[in-house]
């Protein structure tokens, strides 16, 4: 088992050299490997950003300037009622909205009485972005549909019977054909008018740029109401009974 | 012995320690897979609606108008390559360094709504938005620590990035993960002790 100390000494350099040379070879690969790492990360992040940005350029809202608006609305798309010009009652709601609702239900006839008497100018922008969330897009039919009724003159008894008809299942959704008998039972004047309205999706596009007023306010949440432009902060309410004195208050009849 | 890799956590049983261990690797390409599929799926939604995402960052109340838009657009972008890049392997210690921070700032978002008393739904998955306050204190809760559990995945794969099935591969300097092409070319094998077999 002995060896002489030459044969040592020239293994021991020879297991040097080598170690040397392949300390150069790791050192290259490394740099190659780093080049090919560093382009593969390029790759994946442009393939991501330029697919990513593409849906998103083709997914998010925009707004046709020339759509058709219904008779009677204001320059931001919202619907206005009663005949007062202040205080100004701005309200985003979505008609597949189980809140909303609940709000249309505990304090919708003091809304309605507010304008009716004069004593406020209530401004309705139904939203659509439910749509998204529940993946149909029964929102915007109804938005439009409503906008079909503001045309005829009748968007608040049409807003109404939508409420009032709205399916206890979150995202069931509305049909057409539901849409035309609310409208009838809404006395919208000429329900083929309206029909026709209803299928051509004629105020689609004002529907969509009411959705982009509310996203650029911002309205993160439905609903939302402000006075004057100062939202209403109902947070404070324990139950739905507290939200009449809230509103009250907001509107300065409190 | 003389020690000629230039990298650190060289494959197999070094030290005989878990570094580098069979179950270390398969392990971490777990945490790393698992939370690349949870960032590219909640990236993904994002993207398929970006109203909502901007939405969802608008309800934080925390970004000016115009940035909100940037956030909403360009972080599931960010999300979704990450998420991207731990599936694969790629880079493994500083994507999921990157991975952590994110999760840590939604921590810090989520907790800051909570604390402003504000109602929202963190928009993590889609979604977001002011919404009801009925169980808010157990919904930021429990966004809090799945968040904390992604963030775990993220230290583990930033702590002990090698990993199997990764494209990453040994050899680059300093980090020394261990992927898929290390098996393909397992004569490049800096380890092999050959020369320390004494006769």
């Amino acid at each position: 088992m002995t060896q002489s100390g030459k044969a040592r000494e020239t293994k021991q350099s020879a297991r040097e050299r080598v170690a040397q040379e392949r300390k150069a070879q790791a050192a290259a690969q490394a740099r190659r490997d780093t080049l090919v790492r560093g382009g593969l990360i390029a790759l994946v992040i442009l393939v991501v950003v330029g697919i990513g940005l593409a849906v998103i350029l083709t997914r998010k809202t925009t707004t046709d300037a020339a759509a058709a608006r219904p008779a009677g609305v204001l320059a931001n798309g919202g619907v206005p009622t009663g005949t007062a010009t202040k205080p100004v009652i701005d309200l985003y709601e979505d008609f597949q909205c189980p809140i909303c609702k609940e709000y249309e239900d505990a304090i919708g006839a003091d809304v309605r009485a507010a304008a009716a008497d004069g004593k406020a100018k209530v401004v309705y922008h139904m939203l659509q972005f439910l749509d998204g969330n529940l993946g149909n897009d029964s929102s915007a039919r109804a938005a439009n549909a409503a906008g079909c009724a503001q045309d005829q003159g009748t968007f608040l008894a049409f807003h109404d019977q939508v409420y009032k008809n709205q399916p206890a299942k979150e995202g069931a959704g509305y049909t057409d054909d539901q849409m035309n008998t609310f409208a009838k039972a809404a006395g919208v004047p000429d329900l083929t008018k309206f029909a026709a309205c209803v299928k051509n999706q004629t105020f689609a596009g004002w529907a969509t740029s009411v959705q982009a007023e509310g996203n650029a306010r911002p309205v993160t949440g439905t609903p939302t109401f402000f006075v004057d432009g100062t939202k209403i902060d109902f947070s404070a309410a324990k139950s739905v009974a507290d939200l009449r004195g809230i509103f009250l208050k907001a509107i300065g009849q409190g | 012995m003389t020690d000629v890799s230039p990298g650190s956590a060289a494959p197999g049983p070094v030290g005989g320690g878990f570094r580098g261990s069979t179950r270390q690797l398969w392990l971490t390409t777990v945490a790393r897979v698992a939370l690349g599929l949870v960032m590219v799926t909640a990236g993904g939604l994002k993207i398929s609606n970006p109203d909502q995402a901007v939405r969802a960052v608008q309800a934080y109340e925390l970004l000016p108008h115009g940035l909100d838009q940037f956030v909403g657009y360009g972080l599931p972008l960010l999300e979704v390559c990450l998420g991207l890049l731990l599936i694969l392997g790629l880079g493994t210690r500083i994507v999921a360094i990157l991975a952590g921070a994110f999760m840590i700032v939604f921590i810090l978002g989520v907790s800051s709504a909570w604390a402003r008393g504000l109602s929202i739904d963190c928009g993590c998955f889609g979604g977001g938005g002011a919404v009801g306050s009925e169980g808010k204190a157990w919904r930021y809760l429990s966004e809090i620590l799945r968040d904390l559990l992604f963030l775990g995945l993220a230290s583990w794969a930033a702590v002990l990035p090698a990993s199997k099935w990764a494209l990453d591969r040994r050899g680059m300097a300093g980090v020394g993960d261990y992927g898929l092409l290390d098996e393909l070319n397992d004569d490049d094998d800096l380890n092999d002790d050959d020369l320390n077999d004494d006769a």
